[in-house]
């Protein structure tokens, strides 16, 4: 009952992130702990634009930006020495937004960096590597991701599940099910609607936790599944990047990075792909 | 602006099959819900307060409920009952019915009120029962009558069955949301969309147009 | 005269508060044509609807050919096939032609086979001098017209007695004559014919018994003569000296 409940609450505050959420802003102006790196003489107010509906990486709490993103993004501009300032946009008004870059100057919200996206916008250099895995019921044949193909899927569309299933089963296959958020993914799940779902590990794992009693595992598969890598996102020829890029690089390489990374994931981050 | 025609020409033939479906919920959300809305519709008419009063709960119902809402509903909760697992089309399509019966029960029983009391007078003065005079002299008249707000109720239906894409019912909607998540841009996949529920519901509006010229 | 076809006992009719009718008690004779007069407002409309249950008496009893409206048994369609109405708007079937109008009910009712129902039509036709108006549609024609076409319709069901509710009231003054010299044609046939009208001419020429009616009651009834040249009562005197 209580696992039912916890699925439903969480289904719940999805559709009220989702819908409800208003602009909210997140001011970090100011950052005194002007960072060792040469941007001192910009004194301009950068504005991030989020969706935060993918906990942990980004999400509200009541009206308070938290997840690994904002508190990423606010290490990265206090060691570049910028000023910042972060609001819930939410999806769609944060690519137009970020697309044009005249109210917004960049993008923080797990988007991965795909060769498709490039065309329209610039990246930062990869700052997060995601892992996606398979969630199926226990005893289910499927053994790997090449075992998905003809089996229905769901995914929560234009995530790294997404693009990576996609290039599995082709676009267009309407057996890949993409959903709006993985809560409405993993529903169908439980209501037979679907025979697995692919998702980042940390929603995967929080999933089988909070429902033992549905008999759920959760399938790797490195082979098939290379990891994807989120970036933040600038308009087409920033020079954030080029600001940003060497204080990602340092707070990797100076364990601020593995600290953030403990505090929300619990375990230490391999970084080796990152640089 | 820069708009890309090239990744939209990519994404034609999965549009060309969303309008397809598009097309099929909707008249099929319309052709069941019209049938569903005649029985809800009498049903609240009726003199006898074991029909009025469900038929008027579930008018109430499925008008003052978010269709989206009443979409989850049918999706993860009835057609799980029903067919032991979710099936998209199925729940968009009974999901329009349910919604537009509430909408088209409305229609007829305005439709059927409109019609001059006289004419039922007229109608049981030669001895007509109650079936009889519906079929004979009421309904033929305010079906007419009705051709307008069903064809309103059509268009606001094929517009409303974009909410489908959300349970992946691969209609225009879904392959547009598929769209944007790959190139994540917003204008090609969302005008796409837009240009084709347009050319849709025209073409829809001449053919009632035309339709309730004839009639 | 012969044995009374209908039989009203203490009929009474309210619509909520408002009593319209007050325990009237009325017969009508086979063959008999009675002509209803009175104020506006008297209740005679009311009268004539209940008699084929138009509107449903609050209370009192019809009986037509020995069969009680009240009894649950009696089927009401049945005995409405069995009574014609005109009414004061006409009431035709606009989506329907003028044969349509005329043939639907002896088709689906009587089970008439259709080609005997448009023969018959036809000849109902041709008697109230319509007969080029077959295939035209009701809004077409002129009130008088349509009044015609309806006495028709309701003629083709061969109906044992005919209701004329008001038939004249809403028609141009100058079509008024083309109806009555239908109605009186029809009461030379020997119809049985209960009529409200205003038109005071029509009673006294047609009618063998004519009723006054206000306020719910049946005032006072005799031969037209009487009635009209020796009214016996106050309020009948008052409101002949206004419509004559």
């Amino acid at each position: 009952m209580k696992k039912w409940l916890a699925s439903a609450i969480i289904t719940l505050m999805a559709v009220v992130i989702v819908t409800g959420c208003g602009a909210k802003t997140n001011n970090n102006a100011g950052s005194e702990a002007s960072g060792n790196t040469s941007n001192s003489g910009d004194t301009t107010t950068y504005k991030f634009a989020t969706d935060a509906s993918y906990a942990p990486m980004e999400f509200m709490d009541k009206d308070e930006l938290k997840g690994f993103d904002i508190e990423f993004l606010d290490a990265v501009m206090k060691q570049a020495g910028l000023k910042y300032e972060v609001t819930n946009t939410g999806w769609d008004a944060m690519l137009e937004s970020v697309k044009q870059g005249t109210e917004y100057q960049g993008g923080v919200s797990s988007v991965s960096i795909t060769d498709d996206r490039k065309q329209t916008y610039d990246y930062s250099m990869p700052y997060f590597e995601s892992r996606n895995v398979i969630l199926v019921k226990e005893g289910s044949d499927i053994k790997s991701a090449t075992d998905l193909k003809g089996k229905k899927v769901a995914v929560q569309t234009g995530t790294t599940a997404d693009i990576l299933m996609t290039k599995i089963m082709g676009n267009g296959d309407t057996n890949l099910k993409k959903f709006d958020s993985n809560a409405v993914a993993l529903l169908e799940l439980d209501q037979g609607g679907a025979d697995a779902v692919v998702a980042d590990v940390a929603i995967v794992q929080y999933y089988i936790q909070q429902n033992p009693d549905k008999k759920y595992v959760s399938i790797e598969d490195n082979t098939n599944f290379a990891p994807e890598y989120y970036g933040l996102l600038f308009p087409k020829g920033s020079d954030l990047a080029a600001k940003v890029d060497p204080a990602i690089k340092a707070i990797i390489d100076n364990g601020t990075y593995a600290e953030l990374y403990k505090k929300w994931f619990g375990e230490e981050p391999n970084t080796d792909n990152l640089k | 602006m820069d708009f890309k025609f090239d990744i939209i020409w990519g994404y034609l033939p999965l549009f060309w099959k969303g309008t397809l479906y598009t097309i099929l919920i909707s008249l099929s959300g319309v052709a069941l819900g019209s049938i569903l809305g005649l029985f809800v519709g009498f049903g609240k008419m009726s003199r006898r307060w074991y029909l009025r009063w469900p038929m008027q709960s579930y008018i109430n119902f499925f008008r003052g409920t978010p269709l989206l809402v009443q979409i989850y509903m049918v999706h993860f909760g009835l057609m799980p009952l029903i067919l032991g697992k979710t099936n998209s089309i199925a729940a968009a399509i009974t999901a329009l019915s349910l919604n537009a019966a509430a909408y088209t029960a409305e229609i007829y029983r305005a439709g059927i009120q409109s019609i001059d009391k006289g004419q039922t007078e007229a109608a049981h003065s030669l001895g007509m029962t109650h079936f009889q005079t519906m079929r004979f002299i009421i309904l033929p008249q305010a079906i007419r009558r009705m051709i307008p707000a069903f064809g309103n109720e059509f268009i606001v239906l094929v517009k409303d069955s974009s909410l489908t894409a959300l349970i992946t019912a691969p209609e225009i909607m879904y392959w547009a949301g598929v769209m944007k998540g790959q190139y994540i841009r917003i204008w090609e996949p969302y005008l796409t969309a837009a240009f084709i529920y347009f050319i849709l519901t025209y073409s829809l509006s001449k053919l009632l147009n035309w339709i309730e010229r004839k009639a | 005269m012969t044995s009374p076809i209908i039989e009203i006992k203490g009929l009474s009719k309210a619509f909520g508060s408002n009593v319209v009718l007050k325990k009237i008690d009325a017969t009508v004779s086979s063959q008999e044509v009675v002509v209803v007069i009175g104020p506006s407002g008297s209740g005679k409309s009311t009268f004539l609807r209940c008699i084929n249950l138009l509107e449903a008496p609050t209370g009192g009893e019809i009986i037509i050919e020995g069969q009680s409206l009240m009894d649950k048994k009696t089927s009401i369609t049945g005995i409405r096939a069995d009574v014609g109405m005109v009414f004061q708007q006409f009431n035709l079937f606009p989506h329907l032609t003028v044969l349509d109008n005329i043939t639907l009910a002896p088709i689906q009712i009587r089970k008439l086979p259709v080609a005997k129902a448009r023969e018959k039509a036809l000849e109902l036709l041709k008697k109230v001098g319509l007969s080029d108006k077959a295939n035209m549609y009701p809004p077409s024609l002129s009130g008088g017209q349509q009044q015609r076409v309806a006495i028709a319709r309701a003629l083709a069901m061969e109906p044992k007695i005919m209701l004329f509710d008001e038939p004249t009231s809403a028609l141009d003054p100058e079509m008024v004559g083309e109806v009555l010299a239908v109605m009186k044609q029809l009461a030379k046939e020997g119809m049985t014919m209960v009529v409200v009208t205003h038109e005071m001419g029509f009673a006294r020429e047609v009618g063998d018994r004519v009723i006054f009616m206000e306020s719910g009651y049946i005032v006072e009834q005799g031969s037209p003569a009487q009635l009209f040249e020796n009214p016996q009562q106050e309020r009948t005197k008052s409101f002949l000296s206004k419509v004559l």
